[in-house]
This record gives structure tokens, C-alpha cells and sequence, in this order.
């Protein structure tokens, strides 16, 4: 039903505020969606995030699944450990990351240092305030995806990697010929989970702009989740935002789509 | 000698991973116990200090903020506990017309992101006049299609023996559900609560949308406040952070286990 509404919403220019001057207006806004430049500013924005946080994700999680999942003492402790995070609330993390990188911190220090980022609190900065939410969007996530990764890891018998081992094959090949090829849905599930949360990302935004419009600082954060929040619930321009949400939603299903032809296709 | 290396790598590795976790975690809980001077200094315990969540607490209306995010959490829990679980049933045991069709509904519905429903949501809640209530973060968030899906799973694979043998002894359908069923469904249960619990206690986009009023306001949204208005005194903001995080954490530090299950089977079966 809400879906239907939803929809129904994109098609008309709607205002809580003056419900009298509601009234059908087609695909207008979503003709002025396509033309608005600060929409186009959106949908890179949003597709930065999902291109460079979901393979960084993905890669970190199945390797910390592959360190966990080796026969050491107090593995407990580290899955519990990088596990932690996801539990905490996003508003919490996001707070905790916008002081690590706020001015003259260690945290921004060493970055300044090891990779010539200049030392000024990133959450203010156009050009840094991105890659913070990236940064801390991944530092929360990974961990639920390694316990994902965990779970396929264990479903595969250890016999397959111990004839191979028998048969001289090195630790790698047998990751690369058994292990990564048998670990492919998993990497599926991750990944879709991975596009699905990237776009919605909303907390942390939020949380970075401070008093200022979600988005701020500038137009760094505008992905099409901040864009259609501002434009639904700020500007009043429910009509407007719903169109945007659409387009959100039709983005994740063509993404989910994709990956699952493509997967077919590999297995 | 190479397996020396290779050992060596291995832990080198594990702490690197250990440290980009453990470190903000730390800075937070350490930043959150110093007075504002010694903040990013390491400074003798004799210079510890609760003051920052003395005032937190009664500067803020934190206390308010925490009996809300607990009633909220606890009410919808309890709601979507009662409400997921019967309907999981329904489908899974009854046979109505239209089941099929509510079931593709479900399965369906599971596949909208939160965001495309949240305008309709707070729209209908406004003609209710629910909007800035607590009512607002519950009513809405009692069931979860997800959940429901879950719960089907779950009862299809309980053998039809137990509910004919149930049937046998005089019971109705509400006490075959209530007496056999759901005694036998922990695992179900518990992962319904934690991953209700966990998510409502750490919900900020519904909260932050339909609540006004400062008095009414959760945790999250609460303490976000403090963090914009305050954010020169970081140890202030970061025992908020403190307040926000401890209870989850203490409550995934006991019961691990189940979190971890919870996540496989939803992320498994969603």
C-alpha cells in the first residue's frame, strides 16, 4: 500500500503545508528531475560511494573472514571484536569518526602524513567529508559481512582443501580453485547487501551536516538518498522527493538484477 | 624460515586489523572520562572524571531520551514479536483464499528499501495525528516482512505431527500456536528479538523525521543534538556516544551467540 502511495506521490506536486494546491502533474517532475544538475551531482555522488566502498568491503571482510577462520587461540575474541561495530548505532560511529578526523587529531595527522592529506577536520571539508563517510560506513559494515563470509567459509568441508593440499597445490591455488569459486554466492549476498546499504546511506550524512542541510558541507554529501530526504521533508516538495525515492529504488533493483545475471552466467 | 615469515605476516596482519578496530573504541570511552583540557592527552587516572556524564544527564534531558528509546524499543519488540510470528503462521499452516498472494506480498515488500516508504508513512501518520508522538516510532515499525518471511521458513520445517498430535488433545488453533508452537520456536524468537531490538534502539532516520518536540525525542536523535550544539566539547559529545553504544554492546558481549545466528539466518534466507 505505502509502495503504491509512493509511487502515486511522484506523479503529483504535493505540500503538506498547502494541501489545497495539490494537484496531478504527470511525469512533470520527473522531467525536472532529469534536467535538474544538482540531482545529476546526486547520482555521481551516490554511485562514488557504491563503487568504491562495496569492493573495498567486500575485500576486507573476506579477508579478515579468512584470518578468523584459521586455527588460532582467542579467534573468539577478534570475531567479536570487528563484529562490534555493527551492533553500535550509526549515529554513534559517525560522531566517533568526525572527531577522529577532526583537526590536529592523531588519527588525521597520520593520514596527513602517510598520504599528504592536508590536516584540517575532514567532516567541513568538500573535499574530505565523502571519503569520511566512506571510511566510516565500511568500518561498520565489515564486520557483518565477515561473519556472512564465516558462514559460507564453514560450509565448505576442510576434506576438499586437504586432498588439494595432498596434491601440491599451494595455499593460494587452493583459495583461487576451491575455495573462492565454492564462496561465490556468499560474494553475491555481500555484494548486493553491499550496493543495497551504500544507497541508502542516511545516518551518517545526517550526522557529518551537523546543523546544516543534509548534504552540507556544500554539496559533498548530496547523494540521491540526501536529495530526496531534503526535498521530501525540508523543502516540502514531497511530489519531487518521491520521484527521486523511485529512482533510488529502481537503481537498487537494476543493481540486484545485474549481479544476479552475471552471477548465473560465472556458475 | 618461510614459515616464520608466514606466521609473522599472519599476525602482523591480525593486529593492524585489531588496532583500526580497538583504536576508536578506546578514544572514545578515554576521551569520554577526561576533563575538556586533557582531551587527546594521556593523562594519570587520578585525573579520571564522571563529570561529563554528570552533566550530560542533568543539563540534557538524556534521562527522558533513554525512558523513550526503552519504552519505543520494548514496544516494538513485543509488537513485532506477537505480530510476525502469527502471521508467519497463518501462512505457513492455514489454508485461505488469497494466501498465496499475501505470501508473494510479502516476498515482495521485502525488497523495498525503507526510505521509498518513509514519505506515505509519515503522510498517513499526519491524517492520523500520531505525528511527533512516541505512537509514531512504534505503530509502523510492529511488523517486518523480513521477519514474517523467517517466521514462515520456520514453521513449514516444524513436522505436522506435533500440530496433529496437538489437535488430538482438544486444542484449538490460537492453543496450538501459543502451546506448542511457539515453546518450540526459540531460536526463531530470540533472533527476531535481538535483530528488532538492536535496530529499533539504533533507528535515526524514522525518529529523526517524525519527532519535533525535544522531550520526545530517542537517543539517537537526542544525542545527535547535543553533538551539533556542543561540538567544541568533545568529551561531553563522546559520553553521549558512551550512552547511545554501552547497552547494545553489553547486551551483544552476553549474548553473542544468538547475534551472530540471528545475522546468518536473516542474511542467509533475505
Amino acid at each position: 500500500m505505502p509502495v503504491c502511495q509512493s509511487l502515486g506521490l511522484s506523479f503529483f506536486e504535493y505540500n503538506y503545508a498547502m494541501p489545497k494546491n495539490n494537484h496531478f502533474v504527470g511525469f512533470e517532475n520527473y522531467l525536472n528531475l532529469v534536467q535538474d544538475t544538482k540531482f545529476h551531482l546526486a547520482i555521481a555522488h551516490s554511485l562514488t560511494v557504491v563503487v568504491i566502498a562495496v569492493p573495498i568491503q567486500t575485500v576486507i571482510s573476506l579477508i579478515m573472514a579468512l584470518l578468523i577462520n584459521s586455527k588460532f587461540k582467542g579467534r573468539g575474541i577478534f570475531r567479536t571484536l570487528f563484529y562490534a561495530p555493527y551492533v553500535i548505532s550509526s549515529v554513534a560511529v559517525a560522531t566517533v569518526f568526525i572527531y577522529l578526523f577532526a583537526q590536529n587529531q592523531p588519527v588525521t595527522r597520520l593520514f596527513a602524513k602517510l598520504f599528504g592529506m592536508e590536516n584540517i577536520a575532514w567532516s567541513v571539508s568538500v573535499r574530505y567529508a565523502l571519503p569520511l563517510v566512506i571510511m566510516m560506513f565500511i568500518w561498520q559494515q565489515v564486520g557483518f559481512y565477515m561473519i556472512m563470509y564465516l558462514s559460507g567459509l564453514q560450509s565448505i568441508p576442510t576434506e576438499l582443501t586437504e586432498v588439494a593440499s595432498i596434491d601440491g597445490a599451494t595455499r593460494f591455488q587452493s583459495f583461487r580453485y576451491i575455495t573462492w569459486p565454492l564462496l561465490l554466492p556468499t560474494t553475491f549476498l555481500v555484494v548486493t547487501y553491499g550496493i543495497i546499504a551504500s544507497f541508502q546511506i542516511f545516518d551518517q550524512i545526517s550526522a557529518v551536516a551537523g546543523t546544516g542541510a543534509i548534504g552540507s558541507p556544500g554539496n559533498a554529501l548530496n547523494t540521491i538518498m540526501s536529495f530526496f530526504y531534503l526535498n521530501s521533508f525540508r523543502y516540502g516538495n514531497v511530489g519531487y522527493g518521491s520521484s527521486a525515492a523511485v529512482f533510488l529504488f529502481l537503481m537498487i533493483c537494476v543493481a540486484t538484477m545485474v549481479q544476479k545475471k552475471f552471477l548465473d552466467k560465472e556458475v | 624460515m618461510k614459515k616464520i615469515v608466514k606466521k609473522s605476516v599472519f599476525y602482523l596482519v591480525l593486529c593492524l586489523f585489531t588496532l583500526i578496530f580497538l583504536y576508536p573504541i578506546l578514544y572514545t570511552f578515554y576521551n569520554s572520562i577526561v576533563p575538556l583540557g586533557d582531551v587527546g592527552k594521556l593523562v594519570s587516572p587520578s585525573r579520571w572524571t564522571l563529570e561529563n556524564y554528570n552533566i550530560l544527564f542533568t543539563q540534557y534531558p538524556v534521562i527522558q531520551w533513554l525512558g523513550n528509546t526503552i519504552v519505543v524499543t520494548l514496544a516494538c519488540t513485543v509488537g513485532q514479536l506477537i505480530v510476525n510470528t502469527m502471521a508467519g503462521y497463518a501462512i505457513a499452516r492455514f489454508d485461505f483464499p488469497g494466501r498465496k498472494i499475501i505470501f508473494n506480498v510479502v516476498l515482495c515488500s521485502m525488497m523495498v528499501p525503507f526510505p521509498f516508504i518513509i514519505t506515505p508513512m509519515y503522510i498517513n501518520l499526519a491524517k492520523l495525528g500520531l505525528n511527533d508522538t512516541l505512537w509514531a516510532m512504534v505503530i509502523p515499525f510492529m511488523y517486518n516482512t523480513l521477519y514474517i518471511f523467517m517466521a514462515r521458513q520456520f514453521f513449514v520445517g516444524m513436522p505436522q505431527e506435533l500440530e496433529d498430535a496437538a489437535r488430538v488433545d482438544g486444542l484449538g488453533h490460537a492453543g496450538t500456536f501459543v502451546r506448542v508452537m511457539l515453546p518450540n520456536s526459540k531460536p526463531l524468537i530470540t533472533s527476531v528479538i535481538i535483530l528488532t531490538f538492536t535496530g529499533t534502539w539504533n533507528s535515526y532516520l524514522a525518529p529523526s523525521t517524525f519527532m519535533v518536540t525535544k522531550e520526545k525525542f530517542v537517543l539517537s536523535v537526542g544525542l545527535k543534538t547535543v553533538k551539533d550544539f556542543q561540538f567544541e566539547k568533545m568529551n561531553l559529545t563522546l559520553a553521549g556516544v558512551v550512552v547511545l553504544s554501552l547497552p547494545i554492546l553489553i547486551m551483544f558481549l552476553c549474548l553473542q551467540k544468538q547475534f551472530v545466528e540471528g545475522v546468518v539466518t536473516s542474511g542467509i534466507k533475505g
